[in-house]
């Protein structure tokens, strides 16, 4: 409670003024007190001041105490009356006292006064209270229903009329079965029956009218002291528009999703088929190349069978036709060399890590190679260096790729010088020969994949080779240097970085 | 058909020297070029009937090269030879003026026959052309006699 309370005294009674004030001074009654003299005193005060608490004389030199009662509103008053005149008080009580006192000889009555001006004040402030809840139950735009234990509703607010279409007359005293669409009474029962001291639901509701809506409802209950079951509340929010907005929302998220996925698909089988007419043009490219040159020969052997070109011929018969075959054989492999690649591009590589003898694997590789007797291939540099961990499988097609390139593009011989080094970090591998170099314009694509270029041995062949050093977490460049290209390789020396 | 002189362009050697081989048993004399710019050199110093010329080379596309032939001399006939089929490169190369675009692989045969038709065309635009300077001459002179 506060402590600065105003109280107003009504007493036309100087002296009894006087006793009054004393004895409250006496007691340390901690109030503020106003004295007023008359009704008309008493109603300038009050017109004023806003007073906590009116104490007056029943009789009053210009009226009675319930004249003063039509100008105070929502403040106790305590009316003090003459011995014997009790019928005075009760009807002082019914126009709306707080309570009365009977004035005593020896001022006892005013020992009780404190204690019930507290009590009167603490009354009236409960009541604002609950006057304010009340309003504010009122003015919130949830629905809120309070029940008692037999589920009979004693209180709907404002929001609850506008909600379903129900007056307060309509549900007082009535239970709520009424505004639940079929099933859901159940649900709403189960919900109010729980042991949880609050539940929520959500809900599909009618309307007076019969119109639906969608609601959330929360079920608090309220307890006494011994823990009893007093009432039930039931908070209804009107979730209908929110509903409506979260199911677009749903359906429109949904419809997003189908829609990327559907995106995504297209996207997708446009670059397979990109993919797929860039691998048809070069596998196209490259393969109709050897296949003229496989034609042409099997036309000039046929020609040269006829005895009409017999006297064209250079060299004997089966000469001049087992070279159109050799021919047809070399391109045949060539096409081969096409495919491998292809596959070997498009297939993951799963590398088998082992210490190899890079010097041995390089023999191997020249030694299953058809070096033309004007070519020179030169390994260097390797003797002392350690074995390394690669896997052989991925070099040998490496190496293959290279050298063959060279061969190719050294028609008229030449030397091929592959060296070795080794510094803490990597093992290198130097590939030079002298075929005269790249175009430049090839050089900065030499390793993409499927550029239909149109010399020989760039379609896939570095692409493969680039793929397989990647795996091995190295590096590979080709630069062109005065007589050919340089070929750099570098692999990292520790296992574990590969 | 003798001195009938045929370039063949492109840069897989194979191909080359197969056409040739193939172009010199029907009795036709041959000449190679292995990239763009070495064809257009031999095109300056020699008068040639046709050339057969890729479009996919290394230095140049085919279709330059037929341009430069175009402007240096109209008269030879250009069979563009391509592996890349492109519909592109097939109406650039009509438009510029070559005689025929050709798929590789092409059956010799096939490859024989559009050559004879291109020299078969050739020829008759040239004695058309003749005819038509034999005729100027003739009523040049008829014009001079009917002065006289």
């Amino acid at each position: 409670m506060r402590k600065d309370y105003h109280i107003l005294l009504v007493e036309d009674n100087k002296i009894e003024q006087q006793i009054f004030l004393q004895y409250m001074n006496y007691q340390k009654v901690p109030y503020k007190f106003t004295v007023a003299s008359s009704v008309q005193e008493a109603k300038k005060e009050i017109e004023v001041h806003l007073f906590d608490a009116v104490v007056t004389d029943y009789y009053l030199g210009d009226g009675i105490a319930l004249d003063i009662f039509d100008f105070v509103k929502d403040v106790p008053i305590i009316v003090i009356t003459g011995a014997g005149d009790e019928e005075t008080a009760i009807s002082a009580i019914k126009a709306g006292a707080y309570d009365y006192f009977v004035k005593t000889s020896n001022k006892n009555h005013l020992k009780l006064l404190p204690l019930t001006i507290d009590k009167a004040i603490g009354k009236s402030e409960a009541e604002h209270k609950i006057k304010i809840l009340s309003s504010a139950l009122m003015s919130i735009y949830d629905s809120v229903v309070l029940m008692d234990l037999n589920r009979n509703v004693f209180y709907v607010n404002s929001s609850f009329e506008k909600m379903f279409g129900f007056s307060s007359e309509d549900m007082i005293g009535n239970n709520l079965d009424n505004i639940w669409v079929k099933g859901e009474l159940k649900k709403f029962t189960e919900l109010i029956s729980s042991d949880q001291s609050k539940n929520e639901g959500e809900f599909q509701n009618i309307r007076k009218d019969g119109s639906s809506l969608t609601t959330s409802v929360s079920v608090s209950t309220i307890k006494d002291r011994l823990n009893n079951l007093v009432a039930v509340v039931c908070i209804i929010r009107d979730i209908t528009e929110s509903v409506k907005s979260r199911e677009k929302l749903v359906n429109y998220s949904e419809g997003l999703e189908l829609l990327v996925e559907d995106r995504t698909k297209k996207l997708e089988e446009a670059r397979k088929f990109a993919t797929i007419g860039e691998t048809a043009a070069m596998v196209g490219h490259d393969l109709r190349n050897p296949l003229q040159v496989i034609i042409n020969n099997i036309y000039l052997a046929k020609m040269k069978m006829s005895p009409d070109f017999a006297h064209k011929l250079k060299k004997p018969l089966n000469e001049e036709i087992l070279g159109s075959l050799e021919k047809i054989d070399e391109q045949v492999e060539y096409m081969n060399k096409i495919v491998s690649d292809l596959q070997d591009y498009s297939k993951n590589v799963n590398l088998d890590i082992r210490k190899t003898d890079f010097k041995k694997l390089l023999e191997y590789i020249v030694s299953t190679l058809q070096v033309p007797s004007n070519i020179d291939i030169k390994i260097k540099n390797f003797s002392g260096l350690p074995d390394f961990y690669i896997d052989s499988g991925s070099f040998k097609r490496v190496m293959t790729n290279l050298i063959s390139n060279s061969i190719q593009a050294m028609i008229d011989g030449g030397k091929i010088e592959i060296a070795g080094g080794i510094d803490d970090k990597f093992y290198y591998i130097n590939l030079t020969d002298e075929g005269g170099g790249i175009p430049e314009k090839f050089l900065a694509k030499l390793f993409t994949p499927l550029q239909t270029s149109k010399a020989k041995g760039l379609g896939l062949g570095l692409a493969v080779c680039k793929k397989l050093i990647d795996a091995h977490s190295g590096f590979i460049n080709i630069t062109n240097n005065h007589s050919g290209v340089s070929v750099n390789i570098k692999i990292p020396l520790r296992k574990e970085l590969i | 058909m003798d001195n009938i002189k045929i370039l063949v362009v492109d840069d897989d050697k194979m191909i080359v020297q197969s056409i040739q081989e193939v172009l010199e048993l029907a009795g036709y004399d041959t000449a190679a070029a292995y990239t763009g710019k070495d064809a257009i050199e031999l095109i300056k110093d020699e008068d040639y009937n046709i050339v057969l010329c890729d479009i996919m080379l290394p230095d140049i596309l085919g279709t330059e090269v037929l341009a430069n032939i175009q402007k240096l001399k109209p008269r030879i006939k250009v069979i563009m030879i391509t592996g890349f089929a492109s519909l592109d490169n097939a109406v650039l190369s009509l438009n510029l003026g070559a005689s025929a675009y050709i798929l590789k692989p092409v059956n010799p045969d096939n490859l024989l026959k559009v050559i004879t038709n291109k020299l078969h065309e050739q020829d008759k635009t040239e004695r058309l052309n003749e005819d038509r300077v034999s005729e100027w001459i003739e009523d040049r002179l008829n014009n001079l006699e009917d002065k006289e």
